[in-house]
C-alpha cells in the first residue's frame, strides 16, 4: 500500500512522527519535573533526568538496527509499549515515593532508561518505514525538523499549560493515549504490513482503554498518594488519638510536621528554642525547678539542661507518641542530645489543663511551647482562666515564658496574649526573634513583678546572648503594641484573631 | 418549677388518649437484628403515679394535726426562692411541702460515671441590674463578685458559658453560631440583621406609662396597648407582617420559642417571642452582653443556693392533696408517700408555688373566679435524654464542638455538652443532653403519646437522630437515661400572656398567695425566683405592719 502512498498519507505519517516527538520529550519533562518535586533539587534532577533519557535514547538508536523485518508490526509494538510505559511513569512514581522504604530512586532511573530506551528505537523506525517514500536527504530534514517541532510545542505547554492544568499524572497519560493512538493508526495505515492486524488492533485498543481509565482515576490515586507525602523523605510518620507526627529529612534538615504544620527545621531550631529558653532561666536567680508544657520534641529540654543550677525538670505534653518517639528514635535523639532520658527529667503524658488542676507543685520557671491558637481546644491554652492556674504554679520570684506566634504575621494575635497576661496581673516582657524556617516570632516572659534582662547569658550559646537580647526587646513600627481584648474561655478571641491573621497564608 | 406536675387529664381521657396514641403511633419499639443493642438507661421522670392518687380518692382523714406560719407548696425555684428570702430576713416560721424526694423542679440534676447532667433547664443569662433577687444568689453564690448592683458585674470564669457556644447542622455540615449564616441569600442576611437592630432597638423601648416595653420580671414591663397587644397575634404573624422573612431566620424564630417555651411560633404570643429577644439586657465585666451561666449539673447549682438557708424547711415526699382557705383556719392534707401517713397543716397563710392545673383536683374551696382562670393554663411535655459517652464521638465537617450543638432538620433542639464548662484540650468521655418539646401537636395528646413510649423507643428515637451528625454515637454511648416532663412549661400562647387569668392569681394576696413561672406565662428561672421573693416580701410585709398595729395599740 504504501508502495504507492497518497501525498494525504504523507503528511499524515509526518503528522505522526510529530505527535511521536512530543510524547519522547512530554515523558522525559514529567520524569525530571516529578523527580524534582518530590525529591527537591530540582537542577540536579533535571540533568539526571535528561541525561539518562539521552543516553537511554541512543541505545535505542544504536540497537534499532538490530530491528529485521515485520518493521511495521514493531513500530506498532513499540508505540503501544511507550504509550503504557510512558503514561503510568508518573502515577507509579508517586506511588514508590509513598511507600516508605521503596527504591525510588532505582524505580525512577529505570523508568526513565526503558521509556528512554524505547523512544530511541521509534524515529529510526519511522524513518525506515518511510524511507522507500522520499529521498533520504528529505527524509532527514522533514523527519527530524518534526522532531524538534514536537519537542518545542511539548516544551512550551509543559510549564504553562498541562503541568499547572492537568498534573504529572494526567499529562503522562494523556501522552500515552497519543502515542497509543498512532499506534492505532498506524495500525491501519500498514494493515497489510501487518502479520496478524486482529491482534495489533487489539493491542492498540486495549492501551487506550487502559490510560483512558488511568485519566479517569487519576485524580483519586493522586489524592490518596499525595496525602501520603511531603516535600521530603518521610522518616518516621504516626497518627496519635491526638495528631498526627510526621518527621523529614532532607539532607540534613530535619523537620517535625503536627498535623501537616511545622513544628521546627533541625537547620534553625536552635534560634527559636535558645530565644524561648535562655532570657527567662538567666535571669532568674536559682532556676532549680523547671516545668515545661507542650514541648515533647524536647528540644526546649535540651537547652534548659545546660544551666547548670536546674535541678528537675517536669515535662507535661499530651501526647505519648511525641514523647516516646522523641526518647527512642536515634535521629531525633541526635537532635535533642537524649534531653527525655536525662535522669533530671520526668515525663508526663496529660492534659496541660488537668494536670495543673490536679498537681500542687510550684515552679521556679515554666516553658510554655504549645502549638499556635488555631482551634477552640488549643486556643483554651491561652485564656486568662489557664494563666491564672499557671500562676498558682510559680514559686515565688517564679517566671514563666510562652512561644506566642509571630507578632509580624499575627501582630494582633502576639498583643492579645500579652495583653491577657496583664490582665491576670502578670508583669510581661514581650520580645521576637528571627527564625528563618518560621518567620519572625514572638515570645513573652511572664513574672509576677517587673521582669529584669539577665546581665549575661552566660552560656556557649548560638544565637540569644545579653546584648542581642535588648534589641530582641525592642518593637519597630510594624511589630509595636496594639490595643486588644482579653482572651477569655467565654470569647477565645484569640482563635478568630489568629484566623483572620494567618488564615491568608496557609 | 414547683412540684413536678400531675397529669390534667381525666382518667377517661387519659385512656382514650393512650388507645389513640397506641394506634396512631403504631410502631412500638421493636429489637432491630442489624443494629447493636441499645445502652442500658432508666426512664425516669416526675412521679405520676402519686399524682394520680390526687384524683383516685379514698384518700384517709388525717391522724394529726399541726399548725405553721406559711406554708409553701412546691420546692421548685419559686417555692425555694419564697423560703430562700424568708429565711434571709429572719424568718423561721415557714415550711416547703414537695412530693419529689429531691427538690429543685426543673433545675433538678442526675449523675452517671462522667459526672452530673441537667434533666431540665440548663442555663441562665447573665441577669441585669432589675433583677434584683437573682443577682443577690448569685452574689451569695460567689458567682457574681463584687457589687452586685453594679451595671456589669464580674462573674465567675467557671460559669460563664466557654466558647463555642453554638453551632448548628444544616447541609451537612456544622456552622458557627445559630444561624448558618452562609446558607442565607444576601436579602435573608439583610432580613436577619434588620431583626436583630430591631431586637437590639426594642430592649430600651418604653410604653406611655414610662415602662421598659419588654421588662425582666415581665410584670414591670408597660401596660401599654401599643406593647401589650403584641400578646394578640403569634410570634409568626409578627414577623411576617415586618417583613422579617427568610427560611433560616424563620427557622431561628421557632427554635428561639421551642427553646425557652416548648411553642411553636406560629403559636406563641409575639410579646413572649420578642420577650425572648428584646428582655435579656445583662451585662458584665468579663463576657460578652448575650453570656449564659452555665455547669455541668445544669441549673442544680442555683437550687444549692436557694436551699442553703432553708434546708431544714423542706419536707420533701409530701403529696398535698386537700387544701381549703377560705373556711377560718386554713389548711392544707399533706400524705406521706412513703409511710401512707396523712396530716393536717394549718397556716396562717399559703404560697401556692406549684403549676396552676393542679388547683382544680386540691383545692376544695376554690372561687369560681379562680376555677375559670386556672382554666387558661397549658403546659408544653418535654423529653430529655442523658446519653453517657466513653468517648467523644466522630464529628461531621464543619465547626468545633459547641456547649448547644442544634440539629436545623429536627424537631428536637439538639444537644448540650456537659463537660464544655471543664477546660481540656481534649475531651474524654462526656455527657449530651438531648431536648425534644412536644409541642407539634395538642398538649393534651403529645401527652398521652409521650406516656405511651418506652424508654427503648425514645432511646432509639434520640440515637437515630444523632447517628446522623455523630455516625459512631451507637458505639460509644454507653447509657442512655431518659427523662419524661408531662407538663415542663407553661405555653405563652397567643392572648395568654397579658390575659387577666394570668393576672387573677398575681395579685390574691390573703390567705393564699400564688407564687410561680406560670404567673408569668413564660417558664423562666428569673420569673419563678421574683414570684416566690415577692410573695416573700409580702408576707414580711404584712408582719412589719401587724408589729406596727400592735405598737400603736399599746
Amino acid at each position: 500500500m504504501m508502495r504507492s502512498a497518497s501525498g494525504g498519507q504523507r503528511i499524515a505519517l509526518l503528522v505522526s512522527v510529530f505527535v511521536v516527538a512530543s510524547c519522547g520529550l512530554a515523558y522525559e519533562l514529567v520524569a525530571g519535573a516529578l523527580s524534582s518535586y518530590l525529591l527537591g533539587d530540582s537542577v540536579t534532577q533535571f540533568s539526571t533526568v535528561i541525561g539518562t533519557y539521552l543516553f537511554a535514547m541512543g541505545i535505542g538508536s544504536w540497537a534499532s538496527k538490530h530491528v529485521e523485518g515485520r518493521i511495521a508490526d514493531r513500530f506498532v509494538s513499540i508505540e503501544v509499549a511507550i504509550g503504557i510505559l510512558g503514561g503510568f511513569t508518573a502515577p507509579f512514581l508517586f506511588w514508590v515515593f509513598s511507600q516508605p522504604g521503596a527504591p525510588f530512586h532505582v524505580c525512577l532511573y529505570l523508568c526513565v532508561m526503558l521509556v528512554g530506551f524505547l523512544v530511541g528505537l521509534e524515529i529510526p523506525l519511522v524513518m525506515r518505514l518511510l524511507e522507500r517514500e522520499s529521498s533520504f536527504k528529505d527524509l532527514v530534514s522533514q523527519v527530524l525538523s518534526l522532531d524538534y517541532l514536537g519537542s518545542l510545542a511539548v516544551s512550551v505547554l509543559f510549564p504553562l499549560v498541562l503541568a499547572p492544568r492537568l498534573g504529572f499524572v494526567r499529562t503522562g497519560l494523556l501522552f500515552g493515549i497519543f502515542n497509543a493512538l498512532v499506534a492505532l493508526w498506524a495500525a491501519r495505515v500498514f494493515k497489510d504490513r501487518l502479520t496478524s492486524p486482529r491482534s495489533t488492533f487489539a493491542q492498540a485498543f486495549a492501551a487506550i482503554g487502559l490510560l483512558v481509565g488511568g485519566m479517569v482515576f487519576a485524580g483519586d490515586w493522586t489524592n490518596y498518594v499525595e496525602s501520603r507525602f511531603y516535600d521530603e523523605e518521610i522518616v518516621h510518620s504516626s497518627s496519635s488519638p491526638y495528631q498526627r507526627v510526621v518527621v523529614t529529612r532532607w539532607r540534613s534538615d530535619v523537620r517535625l510536621y503536627l498535623n501537616g504544620n511545622l513544628q521546627f527545621s533541625s537547620r534553625d531550631e536552635y534560634r527559636y528554642h535558645e530565644a524561648l529558653v535562655h532570657p527567662v532561666l538567666s535571669s532568674h536567680p536559682r532556676p532549680s525547678r523547671v516545668l515545661v508544657l507542650g514541648g515533647g520534641d524536647g528540644l526546649a529540654v535540651r537547652e534548659i539542661l545546660k544551666h547548670p543550677q536546674v535541678r528537675q525538670v517536669t515535662l507535661v505534653d499530651l501526647d505519648p507518641t511525641m514523647t516516646s518517639l522523641f526518647k527512642t528514635h536515634p535521629l531525633l535523639v541526635s537532635l535533642n542530645q537524649g534531653s527525655l532520658a536525662n535522669q533530671k527529667v520526668t515525663v508526663v503524658n496529660a492534659d496541660a489543663f488537668k494536670w495543673l488542676e490536679d498537681h500542687p507543685d510550684a515552679f521556679d520557671v515554666a516553658i510554655v511551647d504549645f502549638p499556635d491558637p488555631s482551634n477552640y481546644a488549643v486556643g483554651k491554652l491561652y485564656t486568662t482562666t489557664f494563666y491564672r492556674l499557671l500562676e498558682r504554679h510559680l514559686a515565688p520570684g517564679g517566671m514563666a515564658a510562652i512561644q506566642t506566634t509571630s507578632p509580624l504575621i499575627a501582630r494582633r494575635s502576639f498583643w492579645t496574649v500579652v495583653n491577657t497576661l496583664e490582665s491576670v496581673n502578670l508583669h510581661t516582657a514581650p520580645y521576637h526573634a528571627l527564625v528563618p524556617s518560621f518567620g519572625e516570632w514572638g515570645f513573652v516572659i511572664a513574672t509576677r513583678d517587673t521582669w529584669k534582662a539577665p546581665d549575661t547569658i552566660a552560656l556557649a550559646t548560638r544565637f540569644v546572648t545579653a546584648r542581642s537580647l535588648s534589641t530582641m526587646r525592642d518593637f519597630p513600627p510594624d511589630m509595636d503594641r496594639v490595643a486588644t481584648e482579653t482572651n477569655r474561655l467565654d470569647n477565645q478571641i484569640l482563635v478568630r484573631t489568629y484566623e483572620k491573621e494567618w488564615g491568608p497564608l496557609q | 418549677m414547683g412540684p413536678p406536675p400531675v397529669t390534667d387529664f381525666d382518667r377517661r381521657r387519659f385512656l382514650s388518649g393512650v388507645a389513640g396514641a397506641a394506634l396512631v403511633s403504631g410502631c412500638r419499639w421493636k429489637p432491630d437484628p442489624t443494629k447493636p443493642p441499645l445502652p442500658p438507661g432508666d426512664l425516669g421522670g416526675p412521679d405520676f403515679g402519686h399524682g394520680h392518687r390526687l384524683r383516685s380518692g379514698g384518700i384517709q382523714t388525717p391522724s394529726h394535726e399541726r399548725e405553721v406560719g406559711v406554708a409553701i407548696v412546691g420546692a421548685g425555684v419559686a417555692g425555694l426562692g419564697c423560703g430562700w428570702h424568708l429565711a434571709r430576713n429572719h424568718r423561721d416560721d415557714f415550711e416547703i411541702f414537695e412530693l419529689e424526694t429531691v427538690p429543685g423542679g426543673n433545675s433538678r440534676s442526675g449523675r452517671n460515671r462522667t459526672g452530673p447532667y441537667p434533666v431540665g433547664a440548663h442555663y441562665l443569662p447573665i441577669p441585669s441590674a432589675d433583677l434584683v433577687p437573682v443577682r443577690q444568689l448569685l452574689s451569695e453564690l460567689d458567682v457574681l463578685q463584687g457589687d452586685p448592683a453594679a451595671a456589669r458585674p464580674t462573674y465567675h470564669e467557671s460559669h460563664v458559658c466557654a466558647a463555642p457556644q453554638e453551632r448548628i447542622f444544616a447541609g451537612g455540615r456544622w456552622h458557627e453560631g445559630l444561624i448558618p449564616d452562609s446558607r442565607a441569600t444576601s436579602a435573608e442576611r439583610e432580613a436577619i440583621d434588620s431583626f436583630h437592630l430591631r431586637m437590639e432597638r426594642l430592649k430600651s423601648a418604653r410604653g406611655v406609662d414610662g415602662r421598659l416595653a419588654f421588662a425582666f420580671p415581665m410584670r414591670e414591663s408597660s401596660r401599654d396597648p401599643v406593647w401589650t397587644d403584641l400578646d394578640k397575634i403569634s410570634f409568626k404573624a409578627w414577623m411576617e407582617r415586618e417583613g422579617f422573612l427568610g427560611q433560616e431566620l424563620s427557622f431561628h424564630a421557632d427554635y428561639a420559642c421551642r427553646d425557652d417555651y416548648g411553642t411553636k411560633w406560629d403559636e406563641t404570643s409575639a410579646w413572649a417571642g420578642i420577650h425572648y429577644f428584646a428582655a435579656r439586657r445583662g451585662k458584665a465585666a468579663n463576657a460578652e452582653d448575650d453570656a449564659y451561666l452555665t455547669r455541668p449539673e445544669g441549673n442544680s447549682w442555683l437550687i444549692d443556693g436557694l436551699r442553703a438557708p432553708v434546708l431544714d424547711k423542706i419536707c420533701t415526699g409530701k403529696l398535698v392533696f386537700r387544701m381549703e382557705t377560705e373556711s377560718a383556719r386554713p389548711f392544707l392534707d399533706t400524705l406521706d408517700v412513703a409511710t401512707g401517713t396523712v396530716e393536717r397543716i394549718h397556716a396562717k397563710r399559703i404560697v401556692w408555688a406549684s403549676p396552676i392545673f393542679e388547683l382544680p383536683h386540691v383545692w376544695r374551696d376554690m372561687p369560681d373566679a379562680a376555677l375559670k382562670a386556672s382554666e387558661g393554663f397549658s403546659h408544653a411535655p418535654w423529653v430529655v435524654a442523658n446519653l453517657e459517652l466513653s468517648r467523644r464521638p466522630l464529628e461531621l465537617p464543619g465547626a468545633e464542638p459547641a456547649w448547644d450543638n442544634v440539629l436545623r432538620d429536627s424537631d428536637a433542639l439538639g444537644y448540650v455538652v456537659a463537660t464544655h464548662q471543664t477546660p481540656r484540650v481534649i475531651d474524654g468521655p462526656t455527657t449530651f443532653t438531648w431536648y425534644k418539646p412536644c409541642c407539634q401537636q395538642e398538649p393534651v395528646l403529645e401527652r398521652s403519646r409521650l406516656l405511651g413510649e418506652t424508654r427503648e423507643s425514645i432511646a432509639e428515637q434520640v440515637l437515630s437522630e444523632l447517628e446522623t451528625v455523630h455516625p459512631d454515637i451507637r458505639e460509644c454511648c454507653t447509657r442512655l437515661d431518659v427523662w419524661r416532663w408531662g407538663h415542663a412549661m407553661i405555653k405563652p400562647t397567643v392572648g395568654f400572656v397579658w390575659h387577666s387569668a394570668r393576672e387573677w392569681f398575681e395579685n390574691q394576696n390573703g390567705q393564699i398567695l400564688f407564687a410561680h413561672s406560670d404567673l408569668s406565662g413564660m417558664s423562666l428561672f428569673e420569673e419563678a425566683l421574683c414570684h416566690g421573693v415577692r410573695a416573700a416580701d409580702r408576707i414580711l410585709l404584712d408582719k412589719i405592719r401587724q408589729d406596727r398595729n400592735l405598737t400603736n395599740d399599746r
